[in-house]
Order: C-alpha cells, then sequence, then structure tokens
C-alpha cells in the first residue's frame, strides 16, 4: 500500500458517518417529488390503463409486507388502532422508505408510521380508548399503545367521543401522548387537536386541559385556547373558538356512525361533539321531545350535513349561533 | 468544455418518465442535498429536509433546461442554495456571508496538517474541525458509489466481502472501485482542503 493510500485511509477513519435524513423523512419527500415529476412527465395520465395493475401490485406489496412484519421474530404485534373511517391516498411506509398505498388497511400495529396525501383523512379508534383522526398531509408513527410521534401535520384526539361512534371505548380511556420534535402533548380528558409545521407547534384546546412538555418550555391550555410553541421561544398563549374553519376537517374524518334506536338528543349530541359547539333546546319540552324522538338507520355523512338532511325530516328547527345550536320545534 | 454524458442519459430518461430512472435520481441525490442544506441552516434536519424536497421538485420542472455542461450534483446544489436563501428569508433568519469552504470556486491539496499539535489555538481547532467536515463534503462531491463504498470501508468499518454483497458485485470489482473511489477522493479533498488554508489565510490578514 502506497503512503498515499494509508494516509487517505487513517484520514477516512477519523471522520464520522455523513447524517442522513429519517426514513419517514425520506419516504414523505419521495412521494412528493414523484407527485412533481409524474405532473411534469405527464405520466400519469399516459399509464391510466395501468392503474388497474399498479393498484393490485400495490395491494399485493402492501400485504406481502404486513405478512413479512408478521414474521419478525422477537417482535410483539402490538395493535394499538383500528381505521373506523378513511378517504383520500392513505400510505404506510415500508422497507427503504418507500411508501405504499394502504387504503384498505384496517389495524394499526405498534412501529408502523401512516402518511395521508392530499385531500385525505383517516380517522381511528384508538385501543386503549378515544378517537384519533388524521388530516390530509399528515405523518405519523404509532409508537406504542399510548403514544404517537407526529412528524407533521394535523391531528386531532377525543378522549371521550359520542358512544354512538361504534368501536370507541369511552368507557376506560388509557393516557395518550402525541410526541413532537417541539414536545410531549399528553392531556386531562378531553378533545384537542395538534398541528405541527416546520417552524412551530400548535395546541388547540376544545375541552378539557392539555399539557405540554416542551423541548425548552413546557406550557397548559385550557378549553378555547391554543398553545403555540415556535423555535426556543417561549410558548404564546391565543385565544381561539372551539368550531369553525380551522376545527371543519375534523367534521370530514367523522366515522360513520349507527343511530338506529337511539333518541334524536343522542344524534344531537354527536353532532355538537364533533362540530365543538353547544346544543341548547329552546325549552324542557323540546328537550323532551328530543329524547323520546328515535331515529333510524346510519349516518354516513359528515356532522354538518347529517345534522341539515336528519332535522328536515323531523319536526325540529335548528339555527347555529356561534358555538351552539339552538333546536326548537318546528312552527 | 466537459459534458456530463451519464448525468445526461439519466435527465432524458426522466423527461421519457422512467420509473428506475427516478428512483435512481432521487435516491443518489435527496441524502447528498438534504446534507448540503443541513449545514447551511444551522444543522435543523426539518429544514434541511423540507429545502431538500423542495428544490428536487423545483428541479424535477426544470429538467429540460439541464445541459449537462455541470455534473448533475452540482446543478442541484446551484438550485439548494437559492432554495436555502428563500428558506432563511422565509423564515426571517437571514444570515449574512454563509461561505463554506466548500462555496470557494478554485482549491488545492494538504492532508497530512490532521496530525496537530495536543494543544491548539482557536484557528487550528477551527482548521482540525472543518477538514473533518470537508471529508463529509468531499464524500458527497464524489459519484454516490464512490461517497458510499469509501464510507463503508473505512468509516463504517465493513469488509470488502460485506460491500461486495451489498453492490452485489464482486469482490474484484469492490477493490477495483475503491481504488478509484480512493483516486477520486484524493484529488477533491485537496482541492477543498486548500481553499480553506486560503480562507483562513485571509481571516487572518483581514
Amino acid at each position: 500500500m502506497s503512503n498515499v493510500d494509508e494516509s487517505l485511509e487513517q484520514l477516512l477513519s477519523k471522520a464520522s458517518p455523513r447524517p442522513v435524513p429519517d426514513d419517514v423523512a425520506t419516504a414523505v419527500a419521495r412521494e412528493a417529488v414523484r407527485a412533481e415529476w409524474q405532473a411534469v412527465t405527464g405520466k400519469h395520465r399516459t399509464k391510466k390503463n395501468m392503474v388497474g395493475f399498479a393498484v393490485a401490485a400495490t395491494i399485493l406489496v402492501a400485504v406481502f409486507s404486513l405478512f413479512n412484519q408478521f414474521r419478525v421474530p422477537d417482535t410483539a404485534m402490538v395493535q394499538v388502532a383500528s381505521i373506523q373511517k378513511s378517504f383520500g391516498p392513505i400510505f404506510i411506509v415500508g422497507e427503504q422508505s418507500v411508501l405504499t398505498r394502504a387504503d384498505n388497511l384496517e389495524v394499526i400495529h405498534a412501529g408502523q408510521t401512516i402518511v395521508t396525501g392530499e385531500e385525505s383523512g383517516i380517522a381511528f379508534a384508538w385501543a386503549e380508548g378515544g378517537s384519533l383522526r388524521f388530516d390530509a398531509n399528515t405523518t405519523v408513527e404509532f409508537r406504542d399503545d399510548d403514544s404517537v410521534y407526529l412528524h407533521s401535520g394535523r391531528v386531532y384526539f377525543d378522549s371521550t367521543p359520542s358512544e354512538l361512534i361504534s368501536g370507541i371505548d369511552v368507557a376506560d380511556i388509557g393516557s395518550f401522548k402525541i410526541e413532537t420534535k417541539y414536545g410531549v402533548v399528553s392531556h386531562v380528558g378531553t378533545q384537542f387537536m395538534t398541528q405541527l409545521e416546520s417552524d412551530e407547534l400548535r395546541v388547540s384546546v376544545r375541552e378539557g386541559r392539555v399539557a405540554v412538555v416542551g423541548t425548552y418550555y413546557p406550557g397548559t391550555a385550557l378549553r378555547g385556547q391554543q398553545l403555540k410553541f415556535s423555535g426556543r421561544q417561549r410558548p404564546v398563549v391565543l385565544d381561539i373558538l372551539e368550531y369553525g374553519d380551522a376545527w371543519d376537517w375534523i367534521g370530514r374524518t367523522s366515522p360513520t356512525i349507527d343511530v338506529d334506536g337511539r333518541s334524536a338528543h343522542e344524534f344531537l349530541d354527536w353532532i355538537g361533539r364533533e362540530l365543538g359547539r353547544n346544543i341548547e333546546y329552546s325549552d324542557e319540552t323540546m328537550e323532551q321531545l328530543a329524547r323520546k324522538a328515535i331515529l333510524k338507520g346510519r349516518v354516513v355523512d359528515e356532522p354538518a350535513i347529517a345534522l341539515r338532511q336528519r332535522m328536515a325530516t323531523a319536526a325540529f328547527e335548528w339555527r347555529y349561533e356561534e358555538g351552539t345550536i339552538y333546536v326548537s320545534i318546528s312552527e | 468544455m466537459a459534458v456530463y454524458l451519464d448525468d445526461k442519459k439519466l435527465i432524458k430518461q426522466l423527461l421519457a418518465g422512467d420509473e428506475p430512472a427516478f428512483e435512481r435520481f432521487f435516491e443518489e441525490n435527496f441524502a447528498r442535498l438534504y446534507r448540503f442544506a443541513l449545514v447551511r441552516l444551522s444543522d435543523d434536519p426539518d429544514a434541511a429536509r423540507e429545502v431538500a424536497q423542495i428544490t428536487l421538485t423545483r428541479a424535477v420542472r426544470k429538467l429540460h433546461t439541464y445541459r449537462a455542461e455541470s455534473a448533475l450534483f452540482t446543478w442541484l446544489c446551484a438550485i439548494c442554495r437559492n432554495e436555502t436563501s428563500d428558506w432563511l428569508a422565509k423564515q426571517g433568519r437571514y444570515r449574512e456571508h454563509i461561505v463554506l469552504v466548500e462555496d470557494y470556486p478554485e482549491v488545492q491539496a494538504a492532508v497530512d496538517s490532521l496530525q496537530l499539535p495536543e494543544q491548539m489555538s482557536p484557528e487550528h481547532h477551527y482548521r482540525r474541525v472543518e477538514l473533518l467536515r470537508l471529508i463529509q463534503v468531499t464524500l458527497d462531491k464524489l459519484p454516490p458509489r464512490y461517497g458510499d463504498v469509501l464510507e463503508w470501508k473505512y468509516i463504517e468499518g465493513h469488509s470488502i466481502k460485506e460491500i461486495s454483497g451489498k453492490l452485489d458485485i464482486g469482490d474484484e470489482a469492490t477493490q477495483s472501485l475503491l481504488a478509484r473511489a480512493k483516486r477520486a477522493f484524493s484529488d477533491v479533498y485537496s482541492t477543498l482542503s486548500n481553499g480553506l488554508d486560503q480562507q483562513l489565510n485571509e481571516l487572518a490578514k483581514s
């Protein structure tokens, strides 16, 4: 070996391995760049006839990777959530950080990472109790049975959702934490939304109290407040509405509910919880009527639409007034 | 003027919608751009990931403008540099005079100077840290396979057999690849480290 070779090898041995982006970040970036590339080359148009095959292949790949995950020895496959509703493209991060379409996924295990695409959304029944929702363009890793890691995007958690959302255990709620690069978000019986963008974390509280153990500072927020973390600055608390545009996506992810044999009061209670508004009856008689009126069938539409449709067929009138839905008897 | 035929061919395949070409384009460049951005964004991994992604997205939009007069990665770095500035501006994090050694256009050799006395002056310390950082920069400047084999062999300590397995080639081919990679590394590193000396001299004079 020449002296030059030797000194070169010595030099290299002093260096550290080059930093690499994590698998999830790589998978998300790959899909974003691929989408742009396909748009530029028009590949998505010319290959329409391949879609059927591609979908079938993707499902096979998804099944194969799930099968492989089941084969991994010494790794307990802990089911942490089940999917109650999803729409738009949903991906799971697979080996070599490749995103695999997983629109038909039903259960989630600890260790899996889910990515939602454009105009997507998912509602999960959290195994330990509670309703978990993801908005579009969100990436979340399911760490274990009491925590998830939010890489980017927007998630919502309701620890005590309406009983009408089948499959959600409301009797025995375990703990639930959302970990982020800015810190850990945990709650005390609540509905809250956590939003992570590249340079800030926002935690908005609809009900109850949320505590954040931030990387640099702690913070708490109560109902109607939003806690904002940015860089190394102290968190800022803002007053917010518990309903409206910022929360609308949650209604879109609301799972189908079975209202057969349930009262109009229970239905309205579900509406109120999903929309972040109080239900107020015009008087006691109205409330009694709502408790006695029995509904039939299932509700597949999002709450705001379901409210319009169901109330139109009942003898009830309703109106929004800021954070309240007023219900009265039709004249 | 040199024409980068391999890169030119890759771009042609990309424009034709070739999927393996896309995989190669992404695999060879994303992590390298991430590191290129990382050092210019105060080691913020999220920002670096975002900027690397934006760079590749922008690049695929203007693939047709690539003339192969510089290496593809050099072309991507130019886009990445602009995106980094835009990102910093958007964040209100203007940092003036971010001039890294590898950004200097003209540079030459020096490797032995890593053997420094124990009591280091701040300049010596800075030089040592920078020289070590330049190893990573150099690995990224090489053709992707060259950087990988050098890192696997001399930094991570993999055997020739393991590397052959990773690359799915024979041991002899791996040895030959390593020899070529070392030569290329030596050329680029000496160029960069001389640039560092030049920069230190200018600092000392100012």
